[in-house]
């Protein structure tokens, strides 16, 4: 019976057999062929080398690992944003502990400090967005001595309970969901002050504790940074960190080549990838070569401080030494470096 | 004994020698190979709107933060100890 199925094509004989395998083998390669057309331009990992897949935590890295690892990344985003893209490797230097100070006051709610940072920091900028800094606008309100007589209970009516006072009743100072999407036509505004937020390089930071592959650590000048290749994903740092300081990648950043930064720092603003946790690192590309954050920089009203907390003489320590300072729930114990302070 | 050999091989239009082995092998694994591939990539590019929903919320999160706030102005010996912390705690390794 095969012999009868054979048939004669130009002096070939086929069997239905053979004839399918050929047939799969060629759909097999139009296949491949068709899937690796489809992966190779957009996403960023499938640029990604083996060598930059199964590379060593950065800080375990020796020197010369380093040097290679920063060398891969700076060809890949080169090729990928068109433009010649540096990555850097400068460790903190010597005798700096960075610090911050914010006027609380001053601040206008303008958020220029968002937008320069977003930029500076190669931040995903849509689908989804993801900032660094919040600006959180909050009520004014006031607490006056007239309204502390006044509350429930309504004395000398009603003669049990504790008298609360009127000013119980007023919201001065609340934060109401989703007021960091504000859009006033000016700022600021009459009945507002603002709020920014951002990491506050703990000194003891509770994220670098919970980190179960050690991919977020300290560094001696007090930035707390992330390896973003070695980092899982796993969000724990997130739910750790008492300022909700951190940002986590849910999709592929949205980061067009024209607007990209192409000054980097291996532990700071180089492009990230899907699945990975982000945040503020008082931009360590500028501030380990003796720059300013983008965020000082750009502020309009100079609300915002920044410099070595070793120095007696830097503008955070004076501000410490003359200014009513606070911090942001000091009662946690991670002595945030990023104070807030009123004149 | 050719004759045997090759009834063997080919019992019954079924090809037993070891090329044709390799050959189905090879073929299957690449439409393997280039199976997942696809499936990868059309599950990964259907459109998940949960993903700017989750963004949101983790965002939203900070305003739940801001609300236990607590501000309380350090007093001057407070703020020497903290300075004096940083400055004796500080430690250099590269």
């Amino acid at each position: 019976m095969p012999a009868e199925e054979k048939k004669e094509v130009k002096g070939t004989t086929i069997s239905r057999r053979q004839f399918f395998k050929q047939a799969g083998a060629v759909s097999a390669a139009v296949a491949a062929a068709a899937a690796s057309s489809v992966i190779a331009p957009e996403e960023a990992e499938a640029r990604t080398t083996f060598a930059e897949f199964f590379q060593n935590n950065y800080r375990l890295m020796t020197d010369e690992e380093k040097k290679e690892a920063i060398a891969r990344l700076e060809q890949r985003h080169s090729e990928e944003y068109g433009k010649k893209v540096t990555v850097d490797g400068s460790p903190a230097m010597k005798d700096v502990l960075f610090g911050y100070a914010l006027n609380i006051q001053k601040c206008i709610g303008c958020r220029r400090c968002v937008y320069a940072c977003v930029k500076e920091n190669n931040q995903s900028r849509h689908d989804t967005e993801i900032q660094w800094i919040r600006v959180i606008r909050m009520e004014k309100g006031n607490f006056t001595v007239d309204d502390m007589d006044k509350g429930y209970p309504n004395s000398p009516n009603e003669s049990f309970g504790i008298q609360v006072g009127g000013n119980a009743y007023k919201n001065a100072g609340v934060a109401l969901e989703g007021q960091h999407y504000y859009q006033p036509e000016r700022v600021p505004e009459k009945d507002a002050f603002y709020f920014p937020v951002q990491c506050m390089q703990c000194e003891k930071p509770p994220c670098v504790k919970v980190c179960p592959v050690r991919t977020t650590y300290r560094d001696p000048d007090g930035i707390v940074v992330i390896d973003y290749n070695w980092c899982i994903g796993c969000r724990m740092c997130m739910g750790a960190c008492p300022y909700w300081a951190r940002r986590f990648n849910w999709g592929d950043p949205n980061l067009p080549a024209e607007e990209m930064n192409p000054k980097t720092h291996y532990l700071g603003n180089r492009p990230r990838m899907r699945g990975v946790v982000e945040k503020c690192t008082f931009c360590l590309q500028r501030t380990r070569k003796g720059r300013y954050p983008a965020c000082v920089e750009v502020c309009p009203v100079g609300a915002r401080k920044f410099g070595n907390l070793l120095d007696p003489e830097s503008e955070v320590r004076k501000i410490l030494d003359r200014k009513k300072v606070f911090r942001l729930k000091a009662d946690m114990n991670t002595y945030p470096k990023f104070f807030y302070f009123i004149d | 004994m050719p004759e045997d050999k090759e009834s063997e091989v080919k019992r019954e239009g079924v090809d037993f020698s070891k090329r044709a082995f390799i050959k189905t092998a090879l073929i299957g694994g690449i439409a393997v190979a280039s199976g997942a591939v696809i499936a990868k990539k059309i599950v990964s590019n259907i459109p998940n709107t949960g993903l700017t929903n989750a963004s949101v919320s983790d965002e939203l999160q900070q305003d739940r933060v801001m609300k236990d706030k607590e501000f309380v102005v350090m007093s001057k010996e407070e703020k020497d100890r903290m300075v004096q912390m940083f400055v004796s705690e500080y430690k250099y390794t590269a």
